[in-house]
């Protein structure tokens, strides 16, 4: 289980004529995912939700409030083992692009101190669950958006982590790849995984998510399951949600 | 332990094998020093060779003569047997050039022959004609043209031997003995270097620059690779996702930039020898005889010294580029912030081409030079062994300092995000500055190396004009007025940058007592110190201010105590560790700033003395939270060394460097500083508070 109490994180940015301001890209958001739940995290563009994913995988490290994982070995609240529990992928998280997806696997299993033996039985089976066979020995730049893809899923489960961070991880992929992602996380879900993710696609998470975690200026603006979203604000689907809460949100804060 | 060595391990392999298969990177670690460099040198070494002729030369002379009295047949003859060498062991001869010699019958205009020499129709135009009863030799040609000047230089020979010859037999004629006319004073020169000396001396002037090029050449891509260019490709931010420390990621950075160093630099040096004995067999076999006689062997000894230097100049270089690279975001970026630092690195290896720059104990600490002036020295055989040690362990610790700092920089996420926060504010327009900031780590950082530069420059020339005076100067104006413009125009709250807070009342006269303690414990270091480098006891005491020690004790007071204890104390305490302390552990923020104090000093001797005395002069900062109790300190050491200087007898300052004296100043030292704490705790607690509202306000 992961929760998170109270995150704040500072920014400075620039405005207009190049005058300064700081900023609270998340302000303030307490939230918590637990064994075998898949939370979608939600929010228009600049809403805060990278920075949110970010300091979950302690890349970051909040201004305010703190991250911390509850595993069956103890509580863990920072630093490099916080990481060990956790695989994170974003757009940013790119691969080696000389190296093969096996090579990779590879050198991050070592990193994460695994034996040899454990490395290969390991790397067999992701090779296998996501079909990795064709392209597991070609280097990272000759493989097409897709491969590459689920190569950096593949990196995230060498050291079987209890808890996925995945930031748009379907961004830009066609209808067979994001699928086959969908279908991962739908499957380690079922194994008791934490799965929490952020898309812009509705009908995904509405399909995908136990619970959906809707951000909008760095402020959680609702935290529930999308059938009960769907309920609360009389809506058809999340699509009609998400417009109705955030469009809210947006005039209200226009209004101040 | 041995967990974090595997980790580093495992990045260092990654990172190794991911620039073996970048092909431009390889081609920079292979080629260059195995094709470029040894090409370059062959072709310059033909261009020469062109310069100087050969056997299919022919020089062109053109001879107008209406003087009787001149035999230009004599001449023709002459320049021919000049052109032939005969070899002194075998009696074979060898055309070394061709001369045509061709007289004409009517005079050439200097236009004429210009444009003569231009088209090659002759090299040189000899116009002969007596005047005032002997025979007068005008000679044409052209200095811009290679083949004519050469030309003329043959004539020139030719006509001297021929003079050589009249005179000779004038001196006859006259009834004297030529040989004691001609010539009064027998000469002899003997030349004592061995051929060994003779080529370590040219290889000393030009190797060191190329070796630290080709080290700089081929650690800088890498360095441009693993940092700038692994951001901009995207990977850093899933590197930083394993659970791995900045300190492995860089240690296994620098490491590899560093063996793609020593390893194109051992290829240079590799292919260079064999390029060069290939050369001196060649012209053995082409002149039939022992050639110049230079072994390579026995240059081994020199290699392995070189060997090590190599080794820590390439963890350095890597070290330095990788501060720079690590902040861009893209290569272009990194090329742009490396530019200026490849100019200055440059700059300072071609000191093993100034022959008046030797390696001591000055020289030895000051990065780049004591490698290129090392390596010369090692060439020339003339290597000061004592000096091998401070070369390596200052560029390691230097190496060290930067490791950290980058380790520092790869743990923030500044580095990866950048918020900006940590710039430099002289390059941020004025209006966008905030009011009443402290100095950041990059103000720190643009300011040190700047004034220490303006300090060296213009503050050696004024102590050298104006004596005493000029310190003073150099003192207030450089090393406490630049930064303090800088600070104004970056409207910084002066009385935060410079700790100017209140203290209890007695602190100075706690800092008097720490400055008694630390000139003790630092006068028995230096002692210690001078024992290993072999000075005197007297040396290490007053090194610092001998030169001025004959002016008027309240002069020399005022001028190398006083002073220093306000301007060294507003610069290193104020500036330097006011910045650092905001943002790294007072531990580090100490070390720093005293071992920079000691490289200020420029002395190997100073450096550790000095050294101790800046970690004594923060921690009293540091206690206090007022620089006002530093600069009781640090005036109390000054003008203790100024006084000791002036009147204490070598008796005396034996008696003062005894163990039992700088350890009863150690003692006192720690004494001073738990005291200064102890009255200050309150006066601190007072200044967080205050600074602390302040936060909060804003």
């Amino acid at each position: 289980m992961i929760k998170a109490n109270n995150l704040v994180k500072k920014f400075t940015k620039t405005v207009q004529k190049n005058k300064k301001i700081e900023f609270n890209a998340v302000d303030g958001i307490s939230f918590e995912a637990g064994k075998g739940e898949i939370v979608g995290v939600l929010g228009p563009n600049g809403a805060g939700k990278t920075t949110l994913l970010r300091m979950l995988a302690g890349l970051m490290m909040p201004t305010e409030g703190e991250v911390f994982v509850e595993t069956d070995s103890g509580v863990i609240r920072k630093g490099e083992n916080l990481k060990r529990h956790i695989g994170y992928m974003s757009a940013n998280t790119k691969l080696y692009g000389r190296f093969s997806a096996r090579e990779i696997l590879k050198f991050y299993g070592q990193v994460y101190g695994m034996t040899e033996a454990d490395i290969d039985r390991r790397t067999e089976e992701i090779i296998d669950v996501l079909d990795m066979e064709k392209f597991a020995d070609n280097r990272i730049d000759k493989l097409s958006t897709g491969q590459v893809q689920r190569t950096s899923i593949s990196r995230c489960l060498i050291h079987d982590p209890e808890i996925y961070i995945f930031d748009e991880p379907t961004l830009g992929l066609d209808i067979l790849s994001s699928s086959a992602i969908v279908d991962f996380m739908k499957a380690e879900k079922e194994k008791g995984k934490t799965v929490i993710y952020s898309t812009h696609y509705m009908e995904e998470a509405e399909y995908m998510c136990d619970r959906i975690v809707m951000i909008c200026d760095g402020k959680v603006v609702c935290n529930d399951s999308p059938d009960n979203l769907k309920k609360e604000t009389g809506s058809q689907n999340l699509r009609e949600v998400f417009r109705k809460l955030i469009e809210n949100k947006m005039e209200s804060a226009a209004n101040e | 332990m041995n967990n974090n060595w595997k980790i580093t391990k495992t990045l260092f392999l990654k990172e190794i094998r991911d620039v073996l298969r970048d092909k431009k990177t390889v081609m920079m670690m292979v080629l260059i020093p195995v094709v470029v460099y040894p090409l370059i040198m062959l072709v310059l070494l033909m261009v020469s060779s062109m310069m100087y002729g050969n056997k299919d030369t022919v020089y062109d002379i053109v001879v107008y003569n209406e003087s009787s009295n001149f035999d230009t047949d004599n001449l023709e003859r002459v320049l021919n047997d000049n052109a032939i060498e005969t070899n002194e062991k075998d009696g074979s001869e060898e055309q070394l050039y061709k001369i045509n010699f061709e007289t004409t019958e009517e005079k050439i205009s200097e236009e004429d022959c210009k444009n003569k020499i231009k088209d090659k129709d002759f090299d040189v135009y000899l116009e002969i004609s007596d005047s005032e009863g002997k025979a007068g030799v005008k000679a044409f040609y052209m200095e811009s043209e290679n083949e004519s000047q050469m030309a003329m230089n043959r004539v020139k020979t030719a006509i001297d031997d021929i003079s050589d010859v009249i005179r000779e037999k004038n001196v006859e004629n006259a009834g004297l003995d030529a040989n004691s006319i001609l010539n009064p004073i027998a000469f002899e020169q003997n030349g004592l270097s061995s051929d060994e000396q003779i080529a370590g001396f040219l290889l000393g002037t030009i190797l060191p620059m190329i070796i630290i090029l080709s080290i700089l050449l081929s650690v800088m891509y890498p360095c441009i690779d693993l940092t700038a260019g692994e951001k901009e490709r995207g990977t850093l931010e899933t590197l930083l996702m394993l659970p791995v420390s900045g300190k492995q990621i860089v240690t296994a950075k620098i490491l590899t930039t560093s063996l793609c160093g020593v390893v194109t630099s051992i290829l240079n040096i590799l292919s260079m020898s064999i390029v060069f004995s290939v050369i001196l067999e060649q012209q053995k076999a082409l002149l039939g005889t022992d050639g110049t006689g230079v072994g390579v062997s026995s240059f081994i000894s020199a290699m392995l010294v070189i060997l090590p230097v190599i080794l820590v100049t390439a963890l350095f270089l890597s070290a330095v580029i990788m501060c720079f690279t690590c902040f861009a975001k893209s290569y272009k970026e990194a090329n742009n912030y490396l530019s200026p630092a490849m100019m200055l690195i440059m700059i300072i290896a071609y000191g093993s081409m100034i022959p008046s720059l030797e390696l001591n104990q000055y020289t030895s600490v000051v990065p780049v030079l004591n490698v290129t002036l090392l390596i010369r020295e090692a060439l020339n055989f003339r290597l000061n062994y004592s000096m091998v040690i401070p070369v390596l362990c200052s560029m390691v610790l230097y190496s060290v300092f930067a490791i950290m700092f980058l380790s520092k920089a790869y743990s923030s996420e500044n580095l990866l995000f950048g918020d900006g926060k940590n710039g430099i504010s002289l390059f941020e327009k004025r209006s966008n500055i905030k009011k009443g900031m402290t100095v950041t780590i990059g103000d720190a950082c643009f300011i040190f190396p700047f004034v220490l530069l303006m300090y060296l420059l213009f503050g050696g020339l004024l102590q050298v004009k104006y004596e005493l005076a000029g310190i003073v100067l150099g003192q207030f104006l450089i090393l406490a007025g630049i930064p303090l413009a800088f600070f104004i125009y970056s409207k910084k709250d002066l009385k935060k940058v410079y700790s100017f807070n209140k203290c209890n009342p007695l602190s100075p006269a706690v800092g008097v007592l720490i400055g008694v303690g630390g000139f003790l414990f630092a006068a028995l270091v230096g002692n210690v110190i001078s024992n290993m480098f072999g000075l005197t006891v007297s040396d290490a005491l007053a090194k610092t201010f001998e030169k001025y020690f004959s002016h008027n004790v309240v002069l020399a007071t005022v001028c190398i105590a006083l002073t220093p204890a306000i301007a060294e104390e507003m610069f290193f305490r104020g500036v330097l560790f006011g910045a650092l302390k905001e943002k790294l552990k007072p531990v580090f923020s100490v070390m720093i700033v005293s071992v920079l104090f000691g490289v200020f000093h420029m002395d190997v001797l100073k450096f550790f003395t000095t050294g101790i005395l800046g970690v004594i002069l923060c921690l009293t900062l540091y206690y206090s939270g007022s620089i006002f109790p530093s600069m009781f300190a640090h005036f109390t050491i000054n003008f203790i060394s100024v006084i000791a200087g002036k009147y204490a007898t070598e008796h005396f300052s034996e008696m003062i460097t005894r163990p039992i004296f700088g350890i009863a100043g150690l003692a006192v030292v720690i004494l001073g500083l738990m005291l200064i704490k102890y009255l200050n705790r309150e006066v601190k607690e007072e200044i967080s508070e205050e600074s602390g509202e302040e936060k909060k306000s804003a």
